[in-house]
């Protein structure tokens, strides 16, 4: 696209300008060599070529301008590079963003589930309740960010084993639109003695 | 004034990607040479002004540049339409031969 193109000729104006001396110089020997072979003498060939050529600064002006950007290409630029980070924004924003459930979310299952076991010092504690643990089910279907919401007692280790048990479960992800995402789950941890 | 300028300059450019589109890869003195031979000398510019043009339409992406040896061994810039130039080529030709064609009409009637 020209608007990127002649701002990136930024970069490159010392070519650019070595580049037009150059092609503006073959073209007057160029010219020249054509005259002499229409039989006139040199002096007068490379008159000829330099008449015929026209303002050299003239020309190199409107060579320059050529590869100048304009104040719209400026503002295509900005606005493509503007665009640009807000589609990476809002993709990485939908890539990462967790779901709680609700309509239109169809929730995790459970593949495997690990149950926790009591700890030596609960049991002897004769400690016995429900511990609440919340977790992200990210899309390949493994616990991050697991955490202890309702405790039971959280010296003797069972709220502990809880965090463990789930951290060891897999799931189906849940699903948007039939795409994985990732879920907020909750799953209560019932510790009982018989 | 202006539009007058530019129309030149449409012009010029027009001529430049015909006589690209039918003789391959040319540098800007072949180039020069070559339209005013095919307008038998009618057309002769200054060919300074022909470097500005081929390099906007460079940016314009209708020409590609290289530079190569000339015949004569000397380092020259090769100048090669390319396809959306041949497709712009097409369409500005076709303009003004409708344009060239309608004032005739004028031109015979009145």
């Amino acid at each position: 696209m020209g608007a990127f193109r002649r701002f990136a000729s930024l970069f490159r104006a010392r070519s650019i300008e070595r580049d037009l001396e150059d092609e503006i110089r073959f073209h007057l020997e160029e010219r020249a060599r054509r005259n002499l072979v229409a039989e006139m003498d040199p002096a007068a060939a490379a008159r000829r070529a330099r008449d015929r050529f026209g303002s050299i600064d003239r020309a190199k002006r409107g060579m320059r301008a050529a590869h100048t950007p304009t104040a719209a290409d400026a503002v295509m630029v900005a606005m493509s590079i503007g665009a640009l980070v807000l589609a990476t924004a809002m993709y990485w924003r939908a890539a990462t963003h967790v779901y709680d459930l609700g309509p239109g979310v169809t929730p995790p299952v459970p593949l495997a589930r690990l149950t926790p076991q009591y700890t030596m010092a609960a049991r002897q504690a004769k400690i016995q309740g429900t511990v609440r643990v919340r977790c992200v089910v990210v899309k390949s279907g493994v616990c991050r960010d697991v955490t202890v919401i309702q405790s039971v007692d959280p010296s003797l280790g069972l709220d502990g084993a809880a965090v463990q048990a789930l951290s060891a479960w897999r799931f189906k992800p849940a699903r948007v639109e039939g795409k994985a995402v990732a879920s907020r789950v909750f799953v209560d941890f019932a510790f009982a003695l018989r | 004034m202006r539009q007058g300028k530019d129309k030149l300059q449409g012009t010029l450019e027009m001529l430049v990607l015909r006589v690209l589109a039918s003789s391959g890869e040319l540098h800007g003195c072949a180039i020069s040479d070559r339209i005013a031979d095919i307008s038998a000398e009618a057309l002769r510019v200054e060919e300074g002004s022909l470097y500005p043009a081929l390099h906007r339409m460079e940016e314009a992406g209708w020409v590609t540049s290289d530079w190569r040896a000339s015949d004569n061994n000397r380092r020259a810039r090769f100048y090669s339409i390319t396809r959306r130039g041949r497709k712009r080529v097409d369409q500005v030709q076709r303009d003004w031969l409708a344009h060239v064609e309608a004032v005739t009409r004028v031109l015979k009637q009145a």
